[in-house]
């Protein structure tokens, strides 16, 4: 194994297949200076630029369809990893990550087409902030250093902080994107000071050279374990802060309700997103580093940590959900909870033996089955809402009263939705939370079932508020006239839940495919650190070819 | 077959969304109709049985019939199937289903005269939808699919109460999502749980004998992974062993006794049982008369189907272990249910507790471990699949006329309403447990049943000894209401209310004449069907206990 690996990293990489493996992040790049330089030519109008930016993103799409491609067909994809330093990763994460972003960002232009289009004055920098913040997410799924990491975050952050302000006559939005920028700057100043400690202490940004030097301190008699953990923790932190994880959440509900309804829609699924795949890549990160069975268990702590983080998250996002008046509010506390549940898939990875290479497999699938099918509910959910707040110009519980009978193309979507969100079959809820809690049993461990309960619990918990909505629509009723949303706006929603009752029966092409995604993953297998200066890092693809069968719990 | 029973109800329910108003309760009349015509279809497979035992109920723990499987989620060693058959547990209930649901559709052909008669369409899709869910937890055989047909029943019922129940609908709607849920995801650990172990269990076997799979009890395949097939579950020796060994443990508990209380609870909400019955007044009061006809009739019954077809078959060993515990509910469920029912001044609020009482008995029957106590808990659940919603009924006829159901504001409704009066006797009758009609039958069974576990269980005959007292109490109330509500003087009030219609008199005279033909021939219309299954689930489990 060591050979083949060896001899793809000495082969040197010609540069056109470099920028063949970075074409989707540099598609991304190209269709945001396009969206800049258009106006100058075609006019500030809403038109020229969402055809630019339809463009750009069907040429990004094919871009990441052909590295997808090449690195199914490579079935390697660690090389640039060492090409460019261990900055940038590609690999069937990273690239499934952008597949579920391109379809997002589409389903988030519908949208803004129906709300916001018709009155919007600033287009062209609507697009730049929001196309600058997916490049920014597109980079922290790809990253395998501290550095670039924080590069990328703050690519993704600081569109957002603008994002959320942008509608400059609403002083609650101008409010919640104050702060948003200062939990960020927090997050992001409490992260860089981990950083320097975690540099401090390896001599490295690389994460694989971190992992190893954490599982070498773990070991009985290991040095600097409580700096080291600091460090440790205070990184973490700055993911959390991206995941909106309690208690790095408070932004969350604010900027959520201040902001325009399809940009808090964007962040409640693309950020988290992108948090999640930079935590289940760093959750891998330090299973390859630990090599083999006998080290795993010095992951457990880990796995511990992030296992209660989920579960405070996900328990007190239900909870606070329940006395929210604005729709928008509640569904904001209902996406933390979400990102909750979406954590625990991630604890899934302290199981992994990459002796027995396939293992991350049920974790990493089942977390993105799951964001595929959080996508829809959020978009779905956000998207009546806002419908309904362009319509009646609230978004308080009270303007969704009697919404059955005032508007049935969009109450039905909505319980749609919200039933999936509950999670309850036949519904694509269910099948989301279901591969999570199968992969999170066949760990065996007390941790998984901990959390299979927690989850369970929680989804009881969920009921309630999510009810709330469907009383006020369905057993409510006013005097006031019927809602009479846009078309567009009403097909967005419906095709939305039209597609989560889909996915429910269709449960196991999603699955496959997802698999498909969650396999020849970029491993890298670090040699070890001498005198914690310098380490190697080659990069080992995870095959799942010859796998014959799945982890079963223990006694 | 069972595929077209189960989805025609959906298929009438989005015919309902399409056909001019007017139109929608004749279409989803036709639609309950058909089903219920289709599933007749299913009788003559069960008849030829009754005269060939060994033929029908011959390995397993009982041969299925009108099987139909595919694979819906299948992974490399991942199977979720699409997996519906009937055997004598199901197949009743299925005929119980069909024929509920009619009536009860028949119930709702007045719907444009109720006081919330808004969303015509919406009401009749979600009931044909609803009518889908108790199928098909009736049929499926695979667990996840089970599950998901348990759930699918519960939106639709929590809109049928809520939009069109009673003053305090929201809060009972509410109220029984709350405790439904709250049992099903317990149920939805147990799903995982069991499906991992029975995994472990194959791959323990392989391991052991080295052989490329294992070879089933009951169907020739040889399984290398998990299963979620009910039936492989609880026949096969390798899995059932697994099972039952103290060292599978689920969070350093032993596996069997977990899961069979997580399965427990779940079902027994549903039952449901004291204490956790509480959900059930409510929503029958609050809910309209004909879903409260399928709340009583068929929703109660999913309780004890689980036990008969999840709990007791996997887990025999735990029921042996908790069988004092669920006598003891039991009991206390008869006897709570009886006094309850009689302490209450609200006619439906009455028919609800008696129903806690009754169903009391299937949970008693089922926890001796003897053939005369689970026929007798099989029968006890159709016979109050039939009384009950009867009772409802017949509460929702004087309601309509009187706009209360004051129990001490009636009186003389048998002279002012003579064919009514009638009715209203044989279903209080029927429920009451008198010979010759059905109540009786089960509880009788039950009782016996009880008494001749006393070889087994020391405590036995003080069980049967309160369940036989519980029939006094059952008596008592029933005909205390009957002497309040029918008999006596003619009231001023009442004077001049129409008889029972001819719609109403065709919803009431079919589940009349099933609650006598039950209660005289139990054998031709019950126990021929289902005894064969009981035994053999019954012959499996004491083999597995001892």
């Amino acid at each position: 194994m060591d050979s083949a690996v060896n001899t793809i990293m000495s082969g040197s990489e010609p540069i056109g297949r470099q920028l063949l493996l970075l074409s989707p992040l540099l598609a991304l790049v190209a269709t945001l200076l396009a969206v800049v330089v258009a106006p100058l030519f075609a006019g500030r109008g809403v038109r020229p630029v969402v055809t630019v930016v339809l463009v750009g993103l069907v040429v990004t799409f094919l871009a990441v369809l052909r590295v997808t491609g090449e690195v199914a067909h490579a079935g390697a994809a660690g090389l640039l990893a060492e090409r460019l330093s261990g900055m940038l990763i590609v690999d069937n994460l990273s690239l499934g990550y952008m597949f579920i972003l391109l379809v997002f960002l589409v389903g988030v232009m519908w949208l803004w087409w129906t709300g916001s289009a018709p009155t919007e004055q600033d287009a062209p920098e609507f697009f730049i902030l929001l196309l600058g913040s997916a490049l920014g997410m597109a980079m922290m799924a790809s990253s395998t250093n501290l550095l670039f990491i924080v590069v990328a975050m703050e690519t993704a952050s600081l569109s957002s902080y603008a994002i959320v302000g942008f509608d400059k006559k609403n002083p609650v939005g101008a409010e919640a994107s104050l702060k948003y920028v200062v939990f960020g700057g927090i997050s992001a100043a409490i992260m860089l000071y981990g950083i320097s400690l975690l540099y401090g202490l390896c001599g490295s940004l690389d994460v694989a050279v971190v992992a190893r030097y954490t599982l070498e301190a773990l070991q009985p008699g290991g040095a600097n374990v409580i700096v080291l953990t600091l460090g440790l923790l205070c990184f973490l932190a700055g993911i959390a802060f991206k995941m909106s994880a309690v208690p790095f959440h408070f932004w969350c509900p604010d900027a959520f309700e201040g902001a325009k309804i399809e940009v808090t829609t964007w962040l409640s699924v693309a950020s988290k997103a992108a948090g999640l795949i930079l935590l289940a890549r760093l959750a891998l990160t330090f299973c390859a580093a630990a090599g083999n069975q006998t080290a795993i268990p010095l992951l457990l702590p880990l796995a511990w940590v992030v296992g209660i983080l989920a579960t405070i998250t996900c328990t007190y996002g239900n909870f606070c959900a329940y006395k929210q008046q604005s729709v928008k509010r509640l569904l904001a506390y209902s996406s933390i909870a979400h990102a909750g549940y979406m954590m625990m898939a991630v604890t899934v990875f302290v199981y992994v033996d990459p002796q027995r290479a396939p293992t991350p497999l049920p974790g990493i699938g089942a977390l993105l089955t799951y964001v595929v099918i959080y996508l829809f509910m959020n978009l779905g959910a956000f998207g009546v809402t806002g419908l309904v707040a362009w319509e009646t110009g609230s978004d308080k519980l009270e303007a969704f009263t009697g919404l059955a009978r005032r508007a049935p193309w969009l109450a039905v979507p909505m319980v749609i939705c919200l039933v999936s969100l509950v999670g309850l079959p036949p519904l694509a809820g269910f099948i989301g939370k279901w591969w999570i809690l199968l992969a999170l049993g066949a760990t065996g461990g007390t941790l998984g079932w901990l959390l299979v309960l927690v989850m369970v619990l929680n989804t009881l918990i969920s009921l309630f508020y999510y009810m709330r909505i469907v009383v006020r629509m369905g057993l409510h009723d006013t005097e006031a006239g019927p809602v009479r949303p846009p078309v567009r706006g009403v097909v967005l929603v419906n095709v939305c839940a039209a597609a989560l009752i889909a996915l429910f029966v269709l449960a196991y092409p999603l699955k496959d495919l997802t698999d498909r995604f969650a396999q020849a993953l970029y491993l890298p297998v670090v040699s070890a650190t001498q005198d914690g200066k310098q380490a190697v890092v080659s990069g080992l693809p995870l095959v799942s070819d010859g796998y014959v069968e799945n982890r079963r719990p223990s006694e | 077959m069972l595929s077209l029973i189960v989805f025609l109800p959906v298929l009438g329910a989005l015919l309902c969304l399409v056909v001019p108003k007017p139109h929608v309760r004749t279409v989803a009349v036709l639609a309950a109709g058909a089903t219920l015509v289709v599933s007749l279809f299913l009788v003559p497979t069960f008849l030829h049985g009754g005269s060939n035992p060994a033929d029908v109920f011959g390995n397993g723990y009982g041969k299925l019939h009108h099987v139909e499987r595919a694979a819906w989620i299948q992974g490399d060693e991942f199977t979720i199937e699409y997996f519906l058959g009937v055997d004598g547990v199901g197949f009743p209930l299925v005929i119980l289903t069909t024929v509920i649901s009619f009536l009860a559709c028949l119930a709702s052909w007045n719907f444009d005269t109720w006081k919330i008669n808004r969303g015509v369409r919406a009401y009749f899709s979600l009931f044909l939808l609803l009518e889908t869910g108790m199928l098909g937890v009736f049929v499926s055989l695979d667990f996840f699919l089970f599950y998901v047909f348990w759930e699918v029943m519960l939106l639709p019922m929590y809109f049928l109460i809520g939009v069109w129940g009673g003053p305090r609908r929201e809060y009972a709607a509410i109220k029984f999502f709350l405790f439904t849920l709250a049992g099903s995801v317990l149920m939805l650990v147990a799903l995982v749980a069991m499906y991992l172990q029975s995994g472990a269990a194959i791959h323990e076997a392989m391991e052991a004998t080295s052989q490329p799979g294992v070879a089933s009890a009951y169907r020739d395949a040889t399984l290398t992974g998990g299963t979620f097939d009910l039936i492989e579950m609880a026949v096969n020796p390798v899995i059932q062993k697994h099972f039952a060994s103290g060292l599978t443990r689920f969070l350093d508990f032993r596996f069997a006794p977990v899961m069979f209380i997580f399965l427990f609870i779940g079902f027994a909400i549903k039952l449901p049982i004291v204490p956790l019955h509480t959900w059930l007044p409510d929503a029958h009061v609050e809910a309209p008369t004909p879903i409260s006809m399928i709340l009583a009739g068929v929703l109660l019954k999913m309780g004890g189907y689980g036990f008969l077809r999840l709990c007791y078959p996997i887990f025999p060993t735990a029921a042996k272990e908790f069988a004092l515990l669920l006598a003891v509910i039991g009991v206390v469920s008869i006897l709570y249910g009886a006094l309850c029912a009689m302490a209450q001044t609200d006619f439906k609020k009455l028919v609800a507790y008696s129903s806690v009482s009754h169903m009391g008995y299937v949970l008693l029957g089922l926890a001796v471990l003897t053939k005369s106590g689970f026929g007798g808990a099989m029968f006890q659940m159709l016979a109050h699949g039939v009384s009950s919603p009867m009772c409802f009924f017949l509460v929702g006829v004087i309601y309509e006329r009187a706009h209360h159901r004051e129990i001490n504001r009636f009186g003389g409704l048998w002279l002012t309403m003579p064919k009514y009066g009638t009715m209203a006797t044989i279903g209080f009758f029927a429920s009451l447990g008198l010979p010759a009609l059905c109540g009786f039958i089960g509880e009788f069974w039950v009782v016996m049943g009880t008494f001749e576990a006393r070889s087994m269980f020391t405590w036995a005959p003080v069980a049967a000894v309160l369940a036989a007292a519980g029939v006094i109490l059952t008596a008592g109330y029933i005909l205390w209401l009957i002497r309040r509500v029918y008999l006596g003087p003619e009231r001023d009030e009442y004077r001049g209310y129409s008889d029972a219609s001819a719609r109403e008199m065709g919803i009431m005279i079919p589940m009349a004449i099933l609650a006598i033909v039950m209660g005289i021939l139990p054998m031709q219309t019950v126990f021929n069907y289902t005894t064969g299954t009981l035994n053999n689930v019954l012959k499996h489990v004491v083999a597995m206990v001892s």
